[in-house]
């Protein structure tokens, strides 16, 4: 959206940071801006078929959606992986300014930090589990410019870009699709300026409670020109425990960020984050992680992505991991996504383990409902 | 007797030459307004169709309606068709109308900045609006911007509503563009 001016996300997204479930005016943008069309289309109105479940009108009030999300990963001389990425429903009840917004979902293998029941692992395998990522309410002031909201959220930290698992989510743990928090938080969205802090209380579908982070995220962007917007995030995160070594740890990452759209078909984004760990009797720690990442739209609807991304996670690594994508993203009808991702990956282990290289397809179906 | 009447007749024309003096844009202009909505939503649209008139005594800077765009065709056409209303006579564009003599003409090589006011005319109604401005003289040629706050309630324009979002019904109209006086 960036190409098209729009720096604030709330008036397409519930969240008012961005990603997630779409408001109305979110889906009938995806459906006049995003959507391939074999022809340019010469209606008045978007689609009939971008209504929930393509047919659906709801009430005002209330706003549902799904998100349904499978592929299968295609390492090059490995087995091919099926993956079930996403099974979620989205509700959102919107009273006056009081918002309520809530999903659930059901998730197979590695969605432990969003699971809710059969608690698994261990001796335990992991089988399906019920998933619930969001669930918050909140109140906007000063006519929707401000939210107040308390709940499980995604925490406001650099980009919200899709691809959850590139470096600069992963190792930041503040990917949409595993790393909510519950916490306290309040956002802006001015003309020039948006941004949102959050005060975090940890993720309570992790226990012990020594696992659960405090602390807080946030991150600002400002609109320099047209199209063009830079950004700044900050997190400093506590926890009793780290999962590894079982000690207190807390973790620092401070970066940048810019969203820049120099002609109409190019979209540019950029992250860089500075990393720091530290425990006690272990040396702190110190890395990055850093993403540039280029959305080239061939024809409405059809894009080619390339990214390139680096990360150092200061455990004596010999040299940083870089990886880049090569990536098509065709969305064919409403609702419908289809996605082929090309990842090569060097990565660097603690000495004396080599590096190693590999090379991934991924491809996705996605349906958004 | 001869010689006066040459010489009155030269200074009606001198006279009457002064009072037709014309302006005429010169280069290119743009014409934009910037809205805004809930939630840091914002709206711009552009029009390169500008036009400067004069009758000897105001400055007519009209603006063509009809190419006016802000970057998605279906709020372009809802923005023509539904709320401007381009295609109904009188429609096709917005008119600010100022006297010659209140703003203030710098001289060449020189700016100014300036405030005033004129007459607005759009969607059939015209109300009187300030302005702001700012003027620089190159050789005679004058560089002009200026930016006017209008409210279009006051200009019975509904105000637009798209799926929960409604545009705030004060926005500000931009205008900038060159003319030379001939």
């Amino acid at each position: 959206m960036v190409k098209h001016d729009y720096q604030s996300c709330a008036v397409c997204h519930v969240d008012p940071s961005g990603a997630g479930q779409l408001t109305p005016y979110g889906r009938a943008q995806s459906d006049v801006l995003l959507r391939w069309h074999l022809k340019k289309p010469t209606e008045a109105e978007a689609s009939p078929t971008s209504r929930f479940l393509w047919f659906i009108d709801l009430p005002e009030v209330v706003n549902l959606s799904g998100n349904f999300r499978a592929g299968a990963l295609i390492p090059v001389g490995g087995q091919v992986r099926p993956l079930f990425m996403a099974a979620d429903l989205y509700g959102t009840v919107k009273v006056d300014r009081f918002v309520f917004h809530a999903t659930s979902g059901v998730g197979l293998r590695n969605v432990g930090p969003a699971a809710i029941l059969p608690v698994c692992g261990g001796d335990t395998p992991c089988g399906a589990q019920w998933v619930a990522r969001e669930f918050w309410a909140g109140a906007t002031f000063a006519d929707e410019a401000v939210m107040v909201r308390a709940g499980r959220m995604f925490i406001p930290f650099g980009l919200r870009n899709n691809e959850h698992f590139m470096y600069v989510r992963d190792v930041t743990n503040t990917d949409t699709n595993l790393d909510q928090q519950v916490g306290i938080s309040a956002s802006y969205n001015g003309e020039r300026l948006r941004g949102e802090v959050m005060g975090l209380l940890g993720n309570y579908q992790l226990g012990p409670d020594a696992y659960r982070e405090r602390g807080y995220a946030g991150f600002a962007e400002y609109t320099v020109a047209s199209k063009f917007y830079l950004g700044v995030s900050s997190l400093i995160a506590g926890a009793r425990a780290d999962q590894v070594f079982q000690l207190p740890v807390t973790r620092h990452a401070h970066g940048v960020t810019a969203r820049w759209s120099p002609t109409e078909p190019l979209a540019l984004l950029a992250e860089v984050d500075f990393l720091a760990w530290q425990q006690p009797t272990r040396l702190d720690r110190l890395g990055f992680a850093a993403l540039l990442q280029g959305d080239y739209e061939v024809m409405q609807g059809l894009h080619l992505v390339a990214a390139l991304e680096g990360k150092h996670e200061g455990q004596g690594e010999r040299g940083p991991s870089v990886g880049g994508w090569l990536s098509a993203a065709w969305y064919v009808l409403p609702h419908v996504e289809v996605r082929l991702d090309g990842i090569l990956r060097r990565t660097s282990r603690p000495a004396p383990d080599p590096a190693t290289v590999a090379f991934t397809l991924l491809a996705q179906l996605h349906f958004f409902l | 007797m001869t010689s006066l009447k040459a010489l009155l007749t030269t200074a009606a024309l001198v006279l009457a030459g002064t009072a037709l003096a014309g302006w005429t844009k010169t280069g290119e202009s743009v014409a934009s307004f910037k809205g805004s909505g809930p939630a840091g939503f914002k709206i711009e649209g552009k029009t390169r169709s500008l036009d400067v008139t004069d009758d000897g005594k105001s400055l007519s800077v009209a603006v063509g309606l009809k190419d006016l765009e802000t970057g998605i065709d279906l709020r372009d056409r809802h923005m023509r068709d539904n709320y401007l209303k381009v295609g109904e006579k009188g429609n096709e564009s917005a008119v600010l109308t100022v006297p010659v003599d209140a703003i203030t003409w710098p001289e060449d090589g020189k700016a100014t900045k300036g405030a005033a006011k004129g007459t607005f005319a759009l969607h059939g109604k015209t109300k009187e609006v300030s302005f702001s401005y700012s003027i620089s003289n190159a050789g005679g040629t004058y560089a002009i911007s200026g930016e006017a706050p209008i409210n279009f309630n006051e200009f019975g324009i509904e105000v637009p509503s798209y799926m929960g979002i409604t545009v705030k019904p004060n926005i500000t109209v931009f205008a900038t563009f060159s003319v030379k006086k001939s």
